[in-house]
């Protein structure tokens, strides 16, 4: 039992988890959140496999790769967020 | 000792992070459902900093919990009662199944992974050449000088989501609708804010931070200014002088070299840092602004609008 197994399963579990929910919401926000969950889980996987030991400096490009998912993934939920607003005040009126 | 001790924390961390995702997945209500998300955020960037990945952490707890957070808020306060999550048992198993069959192959693929010890290019690239990159921060070296035109791309889509948002949205963000803020502590905190988003810029080079860190941190001091009833703090003309700002930069940088006859985006060894500062300053002032035109909602022009009319009433 190391640190790269305890976040490898960590961050496949979050992964699972997030899956299932965006399979199993039924409110789009709901599901905004699942997807995000999954990213999460993603991301900890990536930095999990570029992880080089305690003293030593990890992958760097695996980091910057995830920095630009972590951007990528707020700019897509806004968006998702706003479409989804936007939505539901036409359903209403 | 100090071996046990590390391991009982990233244990209790890990253990954490499951719960808080499996619970934010799995609420009903939508408010806690979202509380849970914005904790698993932070839990995340203290894993990032067990991992050796302290820029990703700065970036984790100002994008992820932060703006995503506050989004996710002003999303859900139009909601009254958001659809009822029980599907049939029969689909219920299924997506668990499906989702716990794909973990698994990843989890396999993942022991292989872990167990090979080959230094990979990118390493070499990395930290070989540092030197003549021009930054000391390997992170920003890949970002902005490696694999920039990733970063040019990642600027693009930053700016369309923004520019989406300001066509599709109705309006998150209506000041008479706020609970009561603290003002004055917003207002003691707003230049410590500024000044500490203005270091994370300059440092990025040396030491973790760099443009998207100082962006995000930025753009959450800015939400707050709009919180708490002020003004979005820059006219229209000026917006999409700011939004097209860090893009513009990349872009001038990337054809100038094509002039000289060299591929797009080369960087002198001499010049480097200077060029690298100048594009994460203009790429920090852009994403400044697209982050917190996002809490806007709508387009600034409707805001404005409504800031006016409410003025002329009050």
């Amino acid at each position: 039992m190391s640190t790269l197994l305890i976040f490898n399963f960590a961050a496949l579990f979050l992964f699972a988890a997030g899956l299932r929910g965006v399979l199993l919401r039924r409110s789009v926000v709901g599901q905004i959140i699942s997807i995000n969950v999954c990213g999460c889980g993603l991301f900890l996987w990536m930095v999990t496999l570029a992880f080089r030991g305690e003293g030593e400096a990890a992958n760097a490009l695996m980091h910057a790769l995830v920095l630009t998912g972590i951007v990528v993934a707020v700019s897509a939920s806004a968006l998702a967020l706003v479409i989804d607003s936007r939505l539901r005040a036409n359903h209403d009126e | 000792m100090i071996a046990e001790a590390t391991l009982i924390v990233d244990l209790m961390l890990g253990a954490l992070a499951c719960a808080l995702g499996l619970l934010s997945v799995g609420l009903s209500n939508l408010k806690q459902a979202i509380a849970m998300f914005i904790a698993l955020g932070l839990i995340l960037a203290l894993i990032w900093l067990r991992l050796a990945a302290p820029d990703l952490a700065l970036a984790e707890a100002a994008l992820g919990s932060g703006v995503l957070g506050g989004l996710l808020i002003m999303a859900s306060r139009g909601i009254k009662k958001p659809a009822p999550d029980h599907g049939s048992h029969l689909k219920n198993i299924a997506a668990t199944s499906l989702s716990l069959l794909l973990a698994m192959v990843m989890g396999y693929a993942s022991l292989e992974l872990l167990s090979t010890d080959n230094r990979q290019l990118a390493e070499v690239l990395t930290f070989e050449y540092l030197a003549d990159s021009g930054v000391t921060n390997p992170v920003t070296a890949v970002l902005l000088n490696y694999r920039a035109y990733d970063t040019l791309l990642e600027l693009t889509v930053v700016l369309a989501a923004c520019i989406s948002v300001f066509i599709a949205g109705p309006q998150f963000l209506l000041t008479d609708k706020t609970a009561p803020f603290p003002q004055r502590l917003i207002k003691a905190l707003l230049p410590v804010i500024a000044l500490f988003a203005c270091y994370l810029l300059w440092i990025g080079a040396k030491e973790p931070g760099g443009a998207f860190q100082a962006g995000s941190l930025l753009a959450g001091g800015v939400a707050l200014f709009m919180l708490i009833g002020l003004r979005y703090p820059l006219s229209v003309r000026s917006l999409r002088w700011s939004l097209g700002l860090g893009v513009l930069a990349f872009l001038v940088v990337g054809l100038s070299s094509l002039l000289s006859g060299q591929p797009f985006f080369t960087l002198e060894s001499e010049t480097a840092g200077l060029v690298i500062l100048l594009i994460e300053i203009a790429a920090t002032i852009s994403v400044t602004a697209a982050l917190a035109a996002l809490f806007l909602g709508g387009h600034p022009q409707r805001w404005y609008a409504h800031a006016s009319k409410k003025e002329e009433s009050s």
